[in-house]
């Protein structure tokens, strides 16, 4: 078996008004998106996430045998963002790390492989995705791209867990229509054949895969846009959950955000299909939400919806960039 | 560029590792030395002790004249940040605040450790923590 | 063993010298100090010593070789301190132990600074990259944060601290070298732009460049130079840090104590003793709490002791009655010694219309942070007549 110990979600302060997005180049828009602060980046957003969930957890850092992320916009080509968080967090130098990448799938391929891993090894893992999805002023999914991060820690058992995995599904279709460079927004290619030939085959096939008895009660879908995460969800009958109008897309971490807050906002026993769609495929996962995730420490996914701060348009820009910090430089 | 410089106290900048010495139970941070600064002693026997990530704002200020690499307004405070079991004394230290303005602000107030970029090293980010007032607050 | 006297000074006008190079000033104060040395001088043959202070913030005057280079005095030891803004006062502490010791006869103290030629500025440098330790931290906002805590601790007002700005700018305009020749109220105070809350633009002191010397000797040649020597009655030097954990270090500072202490124990005098003060004000706030730690009134009661009018040019007990950093300008460099230079002046008798009647025994302050920025260096000097 594979419990979920802890989970934690993360959204930075700031939002932009998606009407101001709109207004800079005429027309209107709905919701807000999340814009990371100056000050924080992938590693610092990860560990927002990932001290919430092992504070919530019954896994002490030093027992985290390993720490699996997940990033399609970390602007390192060497770099990495798994054995810092790991060194942040104060695991034991024998852990072992993963950075997935390269797909909007990667979280999902983070989460399941830290699954076999509990699985294989009987100790806990640590997943984190984190994502700051990049903007072009003008650009047509300018408003619609946020910022986040989720982290989960997977264990094999324990008393009263915040979820239970369920079941796993995957689909690898080997469909590309959406592709995007690194630092510019998505080449998003032609929506329509997307959704028919690319979303709904992988999405409903992951979910066939994903062997459970239990009704799928609510949905959870990481697509780049509100329709693409609907035609995911198309396959089955829930209830979705989403912080797609109060953060947006925030690429490979919006699955375990939406998770999380799925998690953090349903009734114990309630069963919950996530589903992340990417390139090359889809991946479904089930989970069953326990006992431990009623009144979890920490700030919730709801509340720091709410405990939020608009930003001008220009900030909105500026904020999505790394810094070019001039520095004096110690003598 | 000077890598060792954060790679030397990196288990202060971002564990909040600190160190309490033996014979007058001052904290220490985020220096590691074999000398005490509150007694003298030398050599002074330290044990490694955890800070809170959340402490109390002893003083602060709002500044609003600082070069680009640093927004302004920018509060800054002194906090005392217990350790993280509870016991002995707290560490005082400077601290950048992030996300919290002046009217939020007061002695005393209750700050969070937050994990952010400080800086960066040639492109590299330097990450250590800041503080703010608890996001709840922000509701 | 011999004391040391005070038996000459020099000074430029305080301002801002885009005409003057670094060496110009430092040439302007030595040759206003050989010009009025009462008996005359003959430096080359007079001098035996030489303190030089600076930071050298212009990046032109590092080494004892920069003051001969500026001043033709070579061939004699030259020693240049460097000790944050308390550089000046350190500089003729170091000269009077020298003669003190009989070890030197006669020593000149000079200090200077070229503020305006830096292109890095004041505030540049709080991009230091650097954790937990002076990165983001100005020195507005080292001193404000006193301010804040002192308001909070002991109910000072925002318009007690106003006051001692107002104070010194009043003071300023009566004193000829003062760099800002002009007044202002606690409303224009209150009301100028925040710099660092609590702090704003007329709580600070200008840029400015100086440069100032005093003549130092022993007890057997100050005769020789003058017939009105000034006795250093005591000195004091110490350092303290908020890292340490005392809670006086968040609204005071310890070092300004410990110095004091120091100095009153050597000269035998206390602080009631004291007729005149020149103390170190680069902020309002720093002299007001500088009050506390000197002695002059108790811990919290500074606020009622302006209030008082204690400090004011017709009080009981004045302080800066140059105008202080805040009105003649802060060249760090000169500061301490312009302070030494002018309760030399008052101590004299000839301080002319900020002269403290029948000021017998004077106090010298000057604190310094630098870029550790987490505790002060503090010097104090006691002369007398
Ligand atoms: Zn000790």
């Amino acid at each position: 078996m594979v419990v979920v110990d802890g989970i934690g979600g993360y959204v930075p302060l700031y939002r932009i008004d998606r009407d101001d997005v709109a207004a800079q180049h005429g027309g209107r828009g709905r919701g807000e998106s999340a814009v990371p602060a100056r000050d924080e980046n992938h590693v610092t957003m990860a560990s927002e996430a990932t001290t919430t969930a092992l504070e919530r957890s019954a896994t002490a850092a030093e027992d985290v045998a390993a720490v699996f992320t997940a990033s399609i916009t970390d602007p390192f080509a060497e770099h990495g963002i798994a054995a810092q968080l790991a060194y942040r967090l104060g695991t034991s130098t024998d852990v072992r790390t993963g950075d997935f990448q390269g797909s909007a799938r990667a979280a999902a391929d983070a989460l399941v492989t830290a699954g076999e891993y509990v699985r294989a090894t009987d100790q806990p893992a640590v997943v984190a995705a984190v994502d700051v999805m990049p903007v072009e002023s003008g650009g047509d999914d300018e408003a619609t791209m946020g910022a986040g991060a989720g982290a989960l820690v997977l264990r094999p058992d324990r008393d009263d867990p915040m979820a239970t995995v369920d079941a796993v599904g995957q689909a690898t279709t080997g469909f590309l229509e959406r592709h995007r460079e690194h630092g510019e927004s998505a080449t998003a290619g032609d929506a329509r054949f997307e959704r028919r030939h690319g979303v709904a085959p992988a999405a409903s096939t992951a979910f066939d895969r994903a062997e459970t008895d239990a009704d799928l009660e609510y949905g959870v879908a990481s697509a780049p846009g509100f329709r693409l995460a609907r035609t995911a969800l198309e396959s089955i009958d829930a209830e979705r959950v989403s912080t797609f109008n109060e953060v947006g897309y925030a690429g490979t971490a919006t699955l375990v955000l939406d998770l999380c807050h799925a998690i953090e906002s349903v009734d114990a026993g309630s069963t919950i299909g996530a589903v992340a769609y990417g390139q090359g495929g889809a991946d479904a996962v089930v989970v069953t939400v326990g006992d431990g995730a009623t009144d979890p420490d920490g700030l919730t996914v709801a509340a720091q919806l709410e405990a939020k701060e608009y930003v001008p348009y220009v900030k909105h820009l500026e904020y999505r960039e790394r810094y070019d910090y001039q520095g004096v430089p110690n003598a | 560029m000077s890598g060792p410089r954060y790679h030397r106290t990196r288990a202060q900048d971002q564990r909040l590792l600190a160190f309490e010495c033996q014979s007058c139970g001052y904290v220490s941070f985020p220096d590691e030395r074999r000398t005490c600064k509150r007694c003298g002693d030398a050599p002074a026997t330290f044990e490694e002790v955890r800070l809170a990530e959340r402490g109390e704002v002893e003083t602060f200020v709002v500044q609003e004249y600082l070069p680009d690499d640093i927004e302004v307004p920018q509060p800054l405070a002194i906090v005392d940040l217990p350790q993280a079991d509870g016991e002995g004394e707290s560490a005082r230290v400077y601290g950048l605040l992030t996300e919290t303005e002046l009217d939020e602000l007061s002695v005393g107030t209750e700050v969070e450790a937050r994990f952010r970029e400080l800086f960066d090293d040639g492109e590299r980010p330097i990450n250590s923590f800041k503080f703010a007032v608890p996001r709840e607050v922000k509701r | 063993m011999t004391d040391a006297h005070v038996v000459g000074s020099g000074i430029i006008d305080f301002g801002e010298k885009y005409e003057w190079s670094f060496d110009d000033l430092l040439e302007g104060a030595y040759l206003d100090l050989v010009e009025s040395v009462d008996h005359g001088i003959e430096p080359t043959k007079d001098i035996d010593a030489i303190w030089y202070g600076t930071l050298d913030i212009a990046n032109e005057g590092a080494s004892g070789a920069s003051v001969a280079h500026a001043t033709g005095l070579f061939e004699k030891p030259a020693t240049q301190i460097v000790n944050a803004c308390a550089t000046g006062s350190d500089a003729f502490r170091n000269a009077v132990q020298a003669v003190k010791a009989g070890d030197v006869e006669v020593a000149l103290v000079i200090g200077a600074e070229k503020m305006l030629d830096s292109t890095e500025g004041l505030i540049g440098g709080a991009a230091l990259e650097r954790l937990w330790r002076g990165r983001g931290v100005t020195m507005p906002a080292f001193f404000g944060m006193r301010a804040t805590r002192h308001m909070e601790q002991y109910d000072t007002t925002r318009e007690q601290i106003a006051e001692v700005s107002v104070k010194n700018h009043e003071n300023g305009t009566k004193y000829p070298h003062a760099h800002q020749q002009f007044e202002c109220t606690v409303d224009d105070v209150t009301e100028s732009a925040t710099v660092s809350y609590p702090l704003n633009l007329y709580d600070c002191c200008p840029v400015t460049d100086g440069a100032c010397a005093v003549l130092v000797t022993n007890d057997e040649r100050a005769r020789e130079f003058t017939d009105a020597p000034v006795r250093v009655a005591g000195y004091g030097f110490s350092t303290d840090s908020f890292m340490r954990g005392d809670d006086l270090a968040l609204t005071n500072f310890p070092a300004s104590r410990q110095a004091s202490s120091m100095a009153y124990e050597r000269s035998g005098y206390g602080p009631d003793d004291v007729d005149v003060a020149e103390v170190h004000d680069c902020f309002s706030i720093t002299e007001l709490i500088t009050y506390e730690d000197l002695g002059f009134c108790e811990q919290g009661e500074a606020g009622a002791f302006i209030d008082d009018g204690v400090p004011h040019l017709d009080g009981d007990k004045p302080v800066n009655p140059s105008g202080g950093l805040l009105s003649k300008g802060h060249p760090i460099g000169a500061t301490g010694v312009a302070q030494i230079a002018e309760i030399f002046e008052q101590l004299r008798g000839e301080a002319g219309d900020v002269q403290v009647p029948d000021a017998e025994v004077g106090l010298q302050h000057n604190i310094g942070i630098g870029r550790n920025a987490t505790g002060a260096v503090s010097c104090v000097n006691i002369l007398e007549r």
